[in-house]
């Protein structure tokens, strides 16, 4: 078949198979969907939702413990820290019972002796 | 009826429902073409609406040199090139013998003029499967321009602003596809003679 003929056959033979028509259930809501994916719906609004509410209360009793247990647990800290301080200051500033006289008597030679050796005194 | 520029012009003002409207205009069209691409119903529905997507987000690029439909078309077969791509590189799950031989390649075309007796429809119906054949395995440019011009109406003028080439350059593809075409039918059309 020469080049001619064959053009001539060709244009002939697709007029009458021309292309398939799409099937009639797919199209009916063509355009709907182009136009939403276009303006799609606000997935990103809150829905209330019950799992949401159910993790949402989990989610606000861990950040009630975590807010109270925080300072508190420094708070605990600090005050345990300040009575470990204060309880080391008292010792040799305000003993608040009397000490033996045994023990006077050991402080003073103590003392007397570092006096002699020219150590500091604080 | 409002025209394609019309219409554009509103969806550019804000107007964006007014959209739906060319939607519709060339729906069948767009996903017509991209079936001739495709063969499969559901992809080119797809591929199409992607196609329709596109073009709306680019809508202002778009300066109205060629009409709507060229521009839409040179997306959806763009659309169609790379889905065709991205299939070639899964693995087939059911083999044909050569890539270009899987009917998922080929172009579809209408079945036979029920009137024909059932010997004729049969002949008919084999030389539209043996066409389509020979159309999936054409090169891409060759096989996108005989598409547009031959299965879908295109003027060489509108071809090639849709494949983004030179007139010269589309003629060149068409007259290729028509030979290659020409020597893969020449055994079953000498039979038909």
């Amino acid at each position: 078949m020469n080049p001619k003929a064959w053009e001539h056959w060709l244009s002939g033979w697709l007029q009458r198979h021309p292309v398939q028509e799409p099937p009639e259930q797919l199209r009916w809501n063509y355009t709907r969907q182009v136009m939403d994916r276009i303006h799609p719906q606000p997935v990103w609004v809150f829905r209330p939702r019950p799992v949401f509410g159910l993790a949402g209360a989990l989610a606000a009793v861990l950040a009630v413990v975590v807010v109270v247990q925080t300072p508190s647990r420094a708070a605990r800290q600090a005050l345990e820290l300040w009575n470990e301080v204060e309880s080391l200051e008292e010792v040799p500033s305000n003993p608040e019972e009397p000490a033996s006289d045994k023990e006077v008597q050991d402080l003073e030679k103590e003392l007397r002796q570092m006096d002699e050796s020219d150590l500091p005194i604080s | 009826m409002p025209t394609d520029p019309e219409i554009i012009e509103a969806v550019l003002q804000g107007d964006a429902d007014r959209y739906g409207e060319l939607v519709s205009r060339y729906q069948l069209a767009a996903w017509k073409l991209a079936y001739s691409f495709v063969g499969d119903w559901e992809e080119a529905k797809d591929l199409s609406q992607n196609g329709f997507v596109k073009a709306y987000r680019h809508l202002a690029r778009f300066r109205g040199g060629s009409r709507f439909s060229t521009w839409l078309y040179r997306i959806v077969v763009n659309e169609c090139k790379d889905f065709l791509r991205r299939r070639r590189r899964q693995p087939e799950l059911v083999s044909f013998g050569k890539s270009g031989e899987d009917p998922k390649d080929l172009p579809a075309i209408d079945p036979p003029d029920p009137r024909a007796g059932p010997r004729e429809t049969a002949h008919q119906r084999e030389l539209a499967g043996k066409l389509s054949q020979a159309i999936g395995m054409l090169p891409m440019k060759q096989k996108s321009v005989f598409i547009l011009h031959h299965l879908h109406g295109l003027s060489l003028e509108e071809v090639s602003q849709v494949m983004g080439c030179r007139l010269g350059t589309a003629k060149t593809h068409l007259f290729r596809a028509g030979e290659n075409l020409r020597l893969r039918m020449e055994p079953y059309l000498n039979r038909e003679a």
